[in-house]
């Protein structure tokens, strides 16, 4: 009898040494997945493409600039506003979902790489004087946005000065960056409530959207947004944007290869993802994924945490850019796309199985 | 003695095993009961319901099949562009859209307009006649698909203009409907169109669980047909049999908006060089073979793609799986499920086949799937015609579509489109647009009561 009894208490400690280790363990946030959702919306969503589009108009008017005066001061500024632009899109696609994807905005100003023959016909014209917007816009994809612009304001290698812009590049520089800023200007409108109002299809997830029909449908799809990007980015496979170009030893295979600014790209695309778990945009912050987590799962948290810190760390040591890391640094690609994948795993899995278990409405 | 009781007792036990067998399997098709609803593609099912709910390769892959299906994904995502290219070259010289991904948008439908990088739509011509091998007459200087899409420099081979009328309609309990119906126009042809020319619109179909559809028994198909309608119930459904332009042999159609191909490697290499304008060791040929625009093409005798590469694709579009249903459980979708049969919209919309075996896919093989097809082109009546035939399918009828995952369209797309050409805005407008053999189920769901309609729309969401 004496030994049942010791036996049923020290089952009864255990459980309860459990149970308290486990709540002393969690965070006491009492952020609710209304809340992450909202502020999803308010505090990231909203501003970073209120910010996309205003370095859009930037970028233009810098283009404008240098069309005008084309002197080295003012191609310096067009490239300063080009990298500009490209920071806060490529931290918008870490959550690339809705409007963005729906409408083909993503591939109308950031396809690469570019149509290098088309290029050549193009700016060989002799009709580009007519070169318009609309003209632009009617052009495949390998022909607008970015990186066309990219091609004109570095030049093919990378060389290109104030003197050697042609007339034709002039004109087609100023159509690509008019396009660019209507392009940013439109994912803004279709977020906003005077605009297509996505933004309503995400905050009343579970609650009248016709887009998301639960929280828990908005939330998985803001997880698989972040899950996405960390995979493109470093997934060691086909269409890895480290690996194809690592793996083929062709730094002619890169993103933003005439600027040179693919590991920026790539750093800026985990940091947007990283800005929606903490829901941390422009020093501010609000009620993130990363707390509702930490409250349930604190150990879930702090691996998240501590995998992207890894992952975007592992990104600064490249200490070269791309094109030349390719050749030079290959441990250091390595380890930034296994960092990569650990974080991709953990976001595709634990955090999915996560909100699946503690979101259910 | 013991031997021939144990030959006889042998005996029986063979037939009773056959015969329970034949009982299940005919209680199977039948009956439910047995197995969960929710799995559209058998062992080939995903639960996803987000917008990469299309995307996903099938379960149990080998690492080896799954490289070949992320590599047919990469380049079915790839923007292609014009020859010489380090990369990707081939593209036109004229075309629809330049990449896959374009049309097919999260492998599911696009947008249908013309001439943009969403554009689904395109259009097939021919003149009347027939080619060499029973298929539609191709229009001299054009082939048989428009292409209004060209490489800088380049004539494009025509623009398309579409204009809709809206047109309303009344439910016999007052509410109102509006349906768009669209003209097509060509303009602005490099040379001029011949007299008599017909032409056909189309929009980039879904291209999920085509693995499933490509096993499904040639037996089973040919089990759906009543071409004359011997059962009375007003369906006439018919197989088309039509040319495998590289087999060299005629085969059943099962893929295309009027069953016009027979086997996904045709369709995968004919929508690269038709659509693209990329040649293959499928579809060698330049799709502006015989136009002046061939000038354009520095390199005709070797295909754009090599061989793995379409192969790669293709395995792609087999392998991809098909999305789980949601709320099987609501009462307002098994009503709807329920009515969905009742009105007959199940006899051409059939919701459960069996695959054959698939030696090399065992998710493919044998599998019990709920694709809404019965595979059959049917008289859709004179609203929705083409009046251009193709092969056996005539100018009225169309190839009953597969309605799995027809209910995420708006998460994959944004905004769904539907039927061939994406006349119809939301699916009231694409059962309204049915006529011809669907014209007995339209009227009955048209009567049917408006909480009735909504449990059939909301069965259809879940699919």
């Amino acid at each position: 009898m004496k030994k049942i009894v010791l036996s049923i208490l020290a089952v009864t400690t255990l459980f309860a040494v459990s149970c308290k280790k486990s709540s002393n363990n969690n965070s006491t946030s009492n952020v609710t997945e209304q809340d992450v959702i909202n502020d999803f919306v308010n505090k990231i969503a909203l501003p970073q493409y209120q910010a996309l589009a205003e370095k859009g108009i930037a970028l233009n008017a810098a283009i404008a600039t240098l069309n005008t005066t084309t002197n080295a001061t003012n191609l310096a500024a067009a490239q300063s506003a080009w990298r500009d632009t490209r920071t806060c899109w490529e931290q918008c696609e870490g959550f690339l979902f809705g409007p963005v994807e729906d409408n083909n905005y993503d591939p109308n100003m950031d396809t690469w790489p570019v149509d290098y023959h088309q290029l050549d016909s193009l700016l060989a014209s002799t009709t580009m004087t007519t070169f318009t917007v609309n003209y632009v816009q009617s052009l495949n994809t390998t022909l607008r946005g970015f990186h066309p612009l990219e091609f004109i304001l570095w030049g093919q290698q990378g060389t290109a000065t104030a003197a050697s812009i042609t007339a034709n590049e002039k004109q087609y520089m100023l159509a690509l960056s008019a396009d660019v800023q209507g392009i940013t200007d439109s994912l803004n409108t279709s977020w906003a409530t005077t605009g297509g109002n996505f933004q309503m299809q995400v905050l009343q997830a579970g609650g009248g959207s016709t887009r998301f029909t639960s929280k828990q449908a908005v939330l998985l799809a803001i997880v698989g947004a972040m899950s996405d990007i960390c995979d493109e980015v470093g997934r060691q496979g086909t269409d890895g944007k480290i690996y194809d170009p690592y793996i083929a030893h062709d730094s002619t295979k890169t993103e933003s290869p005439f600027s040179h600014n693919s590991m920026i790209d790539f750093k800026n695309n985990i940091m947007g993802a990283q800005n929606v778990y903490l829901c941390k945009y422009n020093g501010q912050t609000g009620s993130s994924l990363s707390a509702f987590v930490a409250a349930r799962n604190l150990s879930l948290d702090n691996n998240i945490k501590a995998q992207f810190t890894a992952a975007i760390g592992a990104l600064d040591n490249v200490s070269v850019n791309f094109e030349t890391a390719i050749y030079t640094q290959r441990t250091q690609l390595l380890a930034a796309m296994n960092a990569l994948n650990t974080l991709q795993a953990t976001l595709d899995g634990n955090l999915k199985t996560f909100i699946t278990t503690y979101v259910k409405d | 003695m013991k031997k021939k009781a144990y030959v006889i007792g042998c005996t029986m036990l063979l037939i009773m095993c056959c015969v329970m067998c034949r009982k299940a399997n005919n209680a199977a098709i039948n009956n439910d009961d047995n197995f969960d609803p929710r799995l559209s593609g058998g062992a080939a099912t995903v639960f996803d319901i987000g917008a990469g709910s299309f995307s996903n390769p099938i379960p149990g892959l080998s690492d080896w099949d799954m490289h070949i299906h992320q590599l047919g994904d990469q380049v079915f995502s790839q923007t292609f562009v014009a020859a010489p290219a380090p990369f990707y070259g081939g593209l036109g010289p004229v075309f629809n859209n330049t990449a896959c991904t374009n049309c097919h948008h999260n492998d599911g439908i696009g947008v249908p307009n013309f001439g943009s990088s969403v554009s689904s739509l395109l259009i097939r011509l021919s003149v009347p006649g027939a080619d060499e091998h029973g298929g539609p007459n191709p229009v001299p200087g054009f082939g048989g698909q428009l292409q209004n899409m060209a490489l800088f420099g380049v004539p494009k081979e025509a623009d398309v203009n579409i204009a809709y009328a809206e047109q309303s309609f009344t439910f016999p309990d007052g509410e109102t409907a509006s349906l768009r119906n669209p003209t097509y126009t060509l303009l602005n042809s490099y040379i001029a169109l011949p007299a008599g020319v017909m032409t056909s619109p189309r929009m980039g179909p879904s291209i999920f669980g085509l693995g499933l559809l490509e096993d499904v028994p040639e037996a089973t198909i040919q089990s759906f047909t009543d071409p004359n309608d011997a059962n009375g119930d007003g369906i006439r459904g018919r197989t088309n049999y039509v040319y495998n332009p590289y087999t060299k042999k005629t085969g059943l159609g099962r893929f295309g908006v009027k069953a016009n191909t027979s086997t996904l490697q045709v369709q995968v290499a004919t929508a690269f060089q038709q659509d693209m304008g990329i040649t293959s060791y499928v579809q060698p040929k330049e799709s502006v073979d015989g136009q002046m625009q061939i000038k354009y093409v520095p390199d005709t005798t070797n295909p754009n793609i090599a061989d793995t590469i379409l192969n790669a694709v293709v395995f792609y579009v087999r392998t991809l799986s098909v999305p789980a249903r949601r709320n099987v459980t609501d009462p307002q979708v098994q009503r709807g499920e329920t009515l969905f049969t009742q009105i007959q919209c199940a006899t051409c919309h059939i919701p459960t086949m069996y695959t054959g075996t698939d030696v090399a896919l065992p998710a493919l093989s044998n599998q019990r799937i709920h694709p809404y097809t019965d595979l059959l082109v049917h008289d859709m009546g004179a609203a929705l015609a083409d009046g251009r035939p193709d092969y056996q399918a005539t100018g009225n009828d169309w190839r009953t579509s597969p309605l799995w995952g027809v209910g995420l369209l708006e998460k994959t797309n944004g905004v769904p489109y539907y039927l061939h050409d994406g006349r119809a805005r939301t699916l009231t407008e694409a059962i309204l647009w049915h006529g011809g053999e669907a014209q007995n189920s339209k009227t009955q769901f048209t009567k049917l009561s408006k909480a009735d309609r909504n449990a059939v729309l909301a069965f259809l969401g879940s699919l």
